[in-house]
């Protein structure tokens, strides 16, 4: 080789409700996922993960960039952003194909006609207000039975389901634009949801399938995976903001305060003990108060559970449950509530497994926190892209079936 | 061998007279106009008078008592056309008015809804009739179309109240009788006819319980068919008389064509038909059942109820009948509506009213919805207020709507936000109180 490669730099940038995030990891030959610097700003211009105050959010992003390239001493170029809110929709379409070969097998030519009438007849809730975020490619059906891919069984039609997940436009292009006017290059944008499920699930969980759920401040992502692919993705205007403004409207607190309490002294599962006893605390003013603390417990608990029940209904109305060897995997700051997988355990039903991002070389123990799950997702995601171009190690990084038939296009 | 005293005799029938009177009250312009004609044919019984705040009116009336409303506020001037006005001056004379119409069995009152004082006075003089225990019923004349939309619009309103307050509400339109006349009829021919088709169905009416002939009709059963609260609606009358042979037919063919029936279709909409016979000799059981097929064929669910009776005046030839139809009553979720004297409900009702009351208030400033009502509770509610069904007006509450809770719905930093809702339920407002939970 003439020229040594050079090294590229992916980016993750989550502009979230309570803080903003960036992770800049190293992709190279040697190292194909290293992170090497994270800044972090608070967010004051976004709420239920929608920005409604643009100066302040482009302020905020610039701050916590110019802290991770200082960190990573590198300057960052393509960028892949994180979109939420409760905008985010997503459908189905199916592309059916009749196959052509004498002996009835499928062929690849076949797998791309069925992908291509499945991308060609998209959902009747896309229109021109709509952006699509991910066309995401299940598993395809021969005459009606799925299709075990080794088998090459014979057939006559050929159906491909195509999972889309989509947002309102002028939404999702906010804080590309805002990137945008940082020269910044936002080439992939992302729904927080798909990147949380990249960072936290290997390929061995991903093939088993579950349930992702990130409880972010002012939005909840969730995210089930099933036979290695994304089944059904959503995300809900409710978050950790609520409860804390359900603890400053129950016990009359400032809403400052019911952060702090709801931070240090939060428990998902009303404490038995806890009955009739206080919480002291501290106000701005110095002054020292207390609350019930079964109080305190019960209107968190009443909360998340109701965030938890949502999510089990809403996958119910479209015919998903979560099957035994299947779990749920938390993150986002609400992951950091005590006693919150049981909580998610009681109502799903369901194993809950406990947050672990051990499964991903090149992220130090600092990082490997709740919080952290999305941007380093998001940064992993714009990796893959990278490797996809050049053909590095990380191309096939989370092999979801390919997830989009735009890209198959490309290629 | 028993004596009978003569005295106490005389002192029994004396108690049973008092108890069986009827006032026809006439009220504002053309409810005087009315009683005053119906006066010249005074049945043995009735007491008419009439009520009006004009001096001018009231100096039209010759035939019978009169008394002045509202003379303080209007001095001797009508209302100008205002119900609020008139309604104000009932308000203000509330006892007289009771007094005047508290000590009858049955009142009849007669008003316009065109004008200001009979469509503002009548329905409050029902109200209180009706609180009185007295029965009541209402006649009103719907004003002519050509006479503007302000008067029919004001007209609705008043037989909304009247409907609810009065026991049975007959409302008869102009516009019906104007339609079936000729051309070239004037004000007065229609008048006259109007008039004297109420005279005839006031006077059938009273005559069928005055002078009890072969079918009895008594107050009692009229109250016990017409007395309900729920589900009220405006009746229509008809009166039609034949001689001859074949008067049933011709009975038949006159209520078949008759304007107030809308030819007959008010007939078979029917929910209760209430056909009053007056005759003497001829009238035999079998012209009875002969019109009872007749209307049962036509309207084959209605309730019919018939009354004979054969007063001793009366042209020996001539069959005359009152037909009194009423829309069928729409009762809720087929619950046997709650009769209006009946106290069963009205207990039940304030046994939640009194939880309500006593239920201590919880010290969070976020409290649990009051408990739901029934629906017949609802009704009884709705039943209760003066004003129900029609338009939305000021001061009044719609009891389907529920209680507005008071709690301070506050969704503190998601104040400005875009609300979020999920099923219909706004998400944003804090969990344990949209579950009602209270902290304590």
């Amino acid at each position: 080789m003439l020229f040594k490669k050079r090294k590229q730099y992916a980016t993750g940038i989550e502009i979230g409700t309570s803080k903003i995030c960036v992770v800049i990891a190293e992709v190279s030959e040697k190292c194909p996922f290293k992170v090497l610097g994270v800044g972090q700003s608070v967010s004051s211009g976004v709420r239920k993960g929608v920005i409604f105050n643009t100066e302040a959010t482009i302020a905020e992003v610039r701050a916590a960039v110019a802290d991770a390239e200082n960190l990573a001493n590198v300057s960052i170029g393509e960028v892949c952003v994180g979109i939420t809110g409760g905008h985010i929709k997503s459908a189905f379409s199916v592309g059916e194909h009749m196959l052509e070969s004498a002996d009835g097998r499928v062929t690849e030519e076949d797998r791309e006609d069925a992908l291509k009438n499945a991308i060609e007849c998209p959902p009747k809730e896309i229109s021109e207000s709509v952006l699509v975020l991910h066309r995401i490619k299940q598993q395809p059906l021969l005459d009606g039975q799925l299709e075990e891919p080794g088998l090459n069984a014979r057939g006559r039609i050929l159906t491909q389901p195509l999972y889309w997940i989509y947002g309102n436009r002028n939404q999702i292009w906010e804080p590309i634009k805002i990137l945008q006017d940082l020269c910044l290059e936002p080439k992939y944008p992302v729904f927080n949801g798909f990147a949380a499920s990249i960072a936290l699930m290997d390929a061995e969980q991903r093939k088993k399938g579950g349930l992702i759920i990130d409880l972010g401040a002012g939005t909840t992502e969730f995210a089930f995976t099933h036979g290695g692919c994304i089944r059904y993705a959503g995300s809900l205007s409710i978050g950790g903001d609520h409860v804390s403004n359900d603890l400053a409207l129950g016990l009359k607190l400032e809403i400052g305060v019911a952060e702090n309490l709801k931070t240090f002294h939060g428990r998902a599962i009303c404490d038995p003990q806890a009955k009739n006893a206080l919480l002291p605390f501290k106000t701005p003013n110095g002054e020292n108060k207390s609350v019930r603390f079964d109080h305190f417990q019960i209107i968190m608990e009443l909360r998340l559970k109701e965030i938890f029940q949502i999510i089990r209904e809403t996958l119910a109305e479209a015919g998903l449950q979560l099957g035994p060897d299947q779990g749920v995997m938390l993150c986002g700051g609400g992951a950091c509530i005590q006693m919150i997988s049981s909580l998610a355990s009681s109502v799903f039903q369901a194993q809950s497994w406990p947050f672990c991002l051990n499964h991903l070389d090149g992220i130090c123990d600092s990082l490997k926190k709740p919080e952290f799950a999305t941007p380093i997702g998001l940064a992993r995601y714009c990796a893959s892209k990278m490797s996809r171009k050049t053909g590095g190690p990380l191309a096939n990084v989370f092999s979801l079936k390919g997830l989009t038939g735009k890209r198959k296009e490309r290629e | 061998m028993i004596e009978i005293n003569p005295e106490s005799q005389v002192s029994s029938n004396n108690v049973f007279e008092d108890k069986l009177n009827a006032l026809v009250l006439g009220v504002g312009g053309a409810g005087g106009k009315i009683v005053n004609t119906l006066s010249l044919s005074a049945c043995e019984g009735l007491e008419y008078i009439v009520l009006d705040s004009d001096v001018q009116s009231l100096r039209q009336v010759t035939h019978c008592e009169t008394r002045q409303i509202g003379k303080k506020i209007l001095r001797g001037f009508g209302t100008g056309a205002s119900r609020e006005v008139a309604q104000s001056i009932a308000e203000a004379e509330k006892d007289e008015l009771r007094k005047l119409v508290g000590r009858y069995s049955l009142l009849y009152l007669i008003a316009g809804f065109g004008g200001g004082l009979g469509g503002g006075v009548a329905p409050v003089i029902a109200e209180l009739a009706a609180e009185e225990g007295v029965f009541v019923i209402a006649i009103s004349i719907f004003p002519f179309f050509c006479e503007g939309t302000d008067r029919s619009m004001r007209a609705t309103r008043s037989q909304d109240e009247m409907t609810a307050n009065a026991h049975l509400h007959i409302s008869l339109p102009n516009e019906l009788l104007a339609s079936q006349a000729n051309e070239n009829a004037n004000f007065v021919e229609l008048y006259e006819s109007s008039n004297r088709m109420i005279s005839d169905a006031v006077e059938g009416l009273w005559l069928s319980f005055f002078c009890p002939g072969p079918l009895a009709l008594d107050l009692g059963l009229l109250r016990s068919t017409f007395g309900f609260r729920e589900g009220k609606c405006m009746g229509t009358l008809a009166v039609a008389s034949a001689t001859g042979d074949s008067r049933v037919e011709s009975l038949w063919e006159t209520l078949l064509a008759h304007p107030w029936l809308k030819k007959g279709s008010l007939l078979r909409s029917a929910g209760t038909v209430l056909a009053l016979f007056i005759g003497k000799d001829g009238f035999s059981l079998g012209d009875a059942e002969a019109f009872q097929r007749r209307i049962a064929s036509e309207n084959p669910g209605a309730k019919i109820m018939l009354g004979a009776c054969t007063p001793a005046e009366f042209n020996s030839d001539e069959l005359r009948i009152v037909l009194i139809t009423h829309p069928r009553r729409t009762v809720r979720n087929e619950e046997k509506p709650a009769p209006f004297y009946g106290d069963k409900e009205l207990v039940s009702l304030n046994e939640v009213s009194r939880e309500m009351l006593e239920k201590k208030r919880p010290p969070t400033r976020n409290v649990p919805p009051p408990p739901a009502l029934t629906n017949s509770q609802i009704d009884l509610l709705k039943s209760q207020m003066p004003y129900s069904g029609g338009r939305s007006k000021r001061g009044y509450n719609d009891p389907n709507q529920g209680f507005l809770d008071l709690k301070i719905t506050s969704v503190g930093r998601f104040d400005q936000c875009e609300k979020t809702y999920y099923k219909n339920q706004p998400i944003d407002v804090p969990t344990y109180s949209r579950l009602g939970y209270i902290l304590d």
